[in-house]
């Protein structure tokens, strides 16, 4: 029977050609929409690694270059006075935010490996504040004051790459050398620390001390507050009032953690929708005219059809040869959309798809086209069941 | 003829309606899609607001500094006193103004946050751009000069403070400084990047005048010719500038520049393709990207239409072997069938338009672009227009071709 309809189908090649085109195309285009919609639904089932529940950034944006001996003085005296205020229950420095496209990607080579991580620093007691979750060793604490290495902390995506398996706890993870003669011990390692978002990659983050009792010359960019809960928005005003007085030649830029994340979330799925709208408004069309072609081809075999009832064919076995044809045919516009598509893992075009996603957007977009062929074939197969022999092999 | 080829086409159209319908469908949605593309890119290229003037003036605002093997660079906007010690020394442009980009702020009323975003700039802003101003005025370079503390507010901010009172006079505060408004100007929407603002001030009320010392900081430039063919002129001399006569005593060893003088279209090609260390804009490249996706994006509707198309020739064999049993030439035939397919993707089109101006509507009172009107205009319709005989063409010449192929005799007999 299969290998009847492959011969059949092989005979019309000409005619299905850009049907086979068609769903080539189609499939492409199925194949892309599922693979972004997983990507992106994996990312935001992996935890974010912290809490953003009553958290508020302050960016500090400096209007004059930064001058340590000045600027510490005044960002200490900031961190206390806002301490004091009923509705801050801590303040910490943190230079990246969370939840913005502001970020520190650094990388070095050690042993032959490329090590490249986001970076970022935070003072002693903010990742308790931040609600992370500590897996190994410690977090910063003053014992690291006054030592002779950068103590860092790093998550354990920063692990699984570059030290699989390792005990990294004490580690010394950078280059020694004349340019850089201090090591960087791991102290201790996190479980995540998704800075971007929920719908950011993921990438291997490590952290460094920012102890702003002996900062170097680097400027800080920002306080993170825990606020008590219910703290209302307009208390910003106050807070600039309190910041502007201990530092006039600043502007502070205050924003909740939460507000930050929904615009995050808004920006990033609004190109998806439009892609995704754009996409089912081209699988409806291709639905519609694979729909109309296969109609128009039925009317036009109608003596091939009459001919078959008239030798013994059922109703069934009509509905199911127009069924199998147009999947024999999308199989084929599959294959050459698979050989097409399997380039991009093989080639690492997109660092992002790895096989396991290509597996599974590939399956769930077979699935689809399998259906859409199936509905598209569905009515014009049960056109061709009602030609009877003999008014079919009357047609001309 | 072609009233005979036309009414032909109405008539076949009709017989199937079905047919006719998926034609449309896919037509017009296509169409729709690139009309809202089209307009967009030409409310950014075209803009109707205060950037109006687009074609008398180019931006520079972007900037890379790095020393001879590049190990260290910094790539931003432009810092004020590189502006001072290099662009000021332009001669080519009419006009040179500067502002620092818009930042936000906030301003706080009735116990309410008001995030708004403002600006500072001299006073050429004003003459470059053409703001309409709905009362009041902007400010001079008196004012300027003298570090004034007031400001021009938009429309929107204006009666969300004081209602339908003039705004004019009254005092304005933020970041702790209190500023006299002395001029409202209409909204500006947010597509023109350089005009776009809720307040507006002299850059000289900056709380600490250290600004100055910077290479590297948040501003840009605006460089003016009342004649547009000398702003290539422009972006030579200061691409010279650049290269030969660059005024740098930077610390951390910089010592070469690499920027640039852009127009709309040049921006947004030096964004997404020029490298951090060229002067050129890649304007190639982005104009053959465009015209690819343009093209990807109606493959698919036009396999679609062939495919139908190529399925109905036996429907009309009989009227194809007529046709041909009479005389008609194969050229002749092919130009039937391409004008019945540009007749129906025409009226596919229209369908589009409207469509597309039904979505765009939506798009600007859904607020995604702040103040943003998308009009329809010629230029867009034009555009329009050409890809709808872009599209019946393509759709059309295949099947057009095949059908008039045809052996009359099998024609006649209705088979292949």
């Amino acid at each position: 029977m299969l290998i009847h309809i492959l011969k059949m189908v092989w005979n019309r090649k000409k005619s299905n050609a850009l049907i086979v085109a068609e769903i080539a195309i189609a499939f492409l285009v199925v194949f892309s929409l599922t693979a972004l919609a997983l990507r992106n639904y994996q990312l935001y089932q992996t935890p974010l690694g912290f809490d953003y529940q009553n958290m508020w950034r302050v960016t500090i944006k400096p209007s004059a270059q930064w001058q340590p001996e000045r600027d510490l003085v005044a960002v200490k005296q900031i961190l206390s006075e806002l301490e004091k205020q009923p509705e801050v229950s801590r303040a910490h420095l943190l230079d990246n935010p969370t939840f913005l496209n502001w970020s520190w990607t650094s990388s070095y080579e050690l042993d032959g490996k490329i090590i490249r991580y986001t970076g970022n620093r935070f003072d002693d007691k903010a990742p308790e504040t931040f609600g992370m979750t500590l897996l190994e060793g410690r977090w910063f604490g003053p014992q690291d004051s006054g030592q002779n290495y950068t103590p860092v902390l790093i998550n354990k995506r920063f692990v699984d790459t570059f030290f699989p398996g390792e005990n990294v706890i004490g580690k010394n993870i950078a280059e020694v050398n004349e340019k850089n003669p201090q090591e960087r011990r791991v102290v201790g390692v996190f479980q995540d620390f998704r800075q971007m978002g929920e719908l950011s990659k993921l990438t291997p983050y490590l952290f460094e001390r920012l102890d702003i009792d002996s900062s170097s010359n680097r400027p800080l960019r920002g306080i993170e507050l825990k606020m008590s809960p219910n703290t209302q928005i307009i208390f910003e005003e106050q807070m600039q009032k309190i910041m502007k007085r201990i530092a006039p030649h600043w502007e502070f830029d205050i924003q909740t953690w939460e507000s930050k994340r929904q615009t995050h979330i808004k920006e990033t799925l609004l190109p998806i929708t439009i892609l995704a709208i754009v996409g089912c408004f081209l699988m409806v069309m291709v639905a519609m005219g694979l729909f109309g072609v296969l109609w128009q081809n039925v009317t036009a075999r109608t003596q091939e059809i009459g001919l078959r009832r008239a030798l013994g064919s059922t109703e069934k076995q009509i509905h199911a040869q127009i069924i199998t044809e147009l999947l024999v045919v999308s199989f084929f516009g599959v294959s050459i959309a698979a050989l097409i598509l399997v380039q991009l893992p093989l080639l690492g075009v997109f660092s992002e798809l790895n096989w396991s996603l290509f597996g599974s957007a590939f399956f769930i977009a077979l699935v689809m086209m399998t259906l859409l062929s199936v509905i598209c074939a569905f009515y014009p197969g049960k056109i061709a069941t009602n030609y009877s022999p003999s008014e079919a092999l009357h047609y001309e | 003829m072609l009233y005979n080829y036309v009414l032909t086409a109405w008539k076949v159209f009709l017989r199937r309606k079905f047919f006719t319908f998926i034609n449309l469908f896919g037509i017009s949605l296509t169409l729709a899609v690139l009309m809202i593309a089209t307009s967009m890119v030409e409310g950014y290229l075209y803009p109707k607001g205060p950037e109006k003037t687009s074609a008398n003036y180019k931006v520079i605002d972007r900037l890379t500094l790095t020393n001879e093997k590049h190990t260290s660079t910094y790539g931003g906007r432009l810092g004020f006193k590189f502006i001072k010690e290099n662009i000021w020394r332009l001669t080519s442009p009419e006009i040179i103004s500067l502002n620092s980009g818009a930042s936000s702020v906030a301003l706080y009323q009735n116990n309410q946050k008001m995030p708004k975003s403002f600006r500072r700039t001299d006073a050429n802003y004003w003459k470059i751009l053409d703001f309409k101003f709905i009362e009041g005025r902007a400010f001079d370079h008196g004012e300027v000069e003298q570090g004034q503390f007031v400001a021009v507010i938009n429309q929107k901010l204006a009666t969300e403070l004081f209602g339908q009172s003039s705004a004019i006079g009254k005092s304005l505060d933020f970041n702790n400084q209190r500023f006299q408004i002395i001029g409202v100007t209409e909204n500006v929407s947010e597509i023109e990047r350089n005009a776009t603002a809720d307040i507006w001030t002299p850059y000289t009320t900056m709380p600490s005048t250290s600004y100055q010392q910077d290479y590297q900081g948040s501003w840009e430039v605006i460089v003016y010719h009342s004649d547009p063919s000398m702003l290539d002129e422009i972006q030579k001399e200061y691409i010279n500038m650049l290269k030969n006569d660059l005024v740098l005593d930077h610390q951390d060893g910089m010592s070469v520049a690499y920027s640039g003088a852009f127009n709309k279209f040049e921006n947004i090609a030096y964004q997404a393709f020029s490298d951090e260390y060229s002067y050129q804009s890649g304007t190639k490249t982005l104009a053959t990207v465009l015209i690819v996706l343009v093209v990807v994006f109606m493959l698919l509707p036009s396999i679609n239409m062939i495919n139908l198309n190529v399925s109905r020739i036996m429907e009309r064999s009989s009227e194809i072997g007529v046709r041909k049993a009479f005389g008609a030439s194969a050229s002749q035939l092919v130009a039937q069938f391409i004008v019945e397919s540009i007749l129906i993707t025409l009226v596919g089109g229209l369908i589009g338009i409207l469509i597309s101006v039904f979505l765009l509507n939506l798009i600007e009172q859904s607020g995604l672009i702040a103040f943003a009107e998308f009009g329809m205009n010629l230029r867009v319709l034009f555009i329009g227009f050409v890809l709808i005989l872009v599209f019946g063409f393509i759709s059309g010449a295949y099947p057009a071709l095949k059908m008039s192929r045809l052996n009359p005799v099998s024609a006649l007999k209705g088979g292949e």
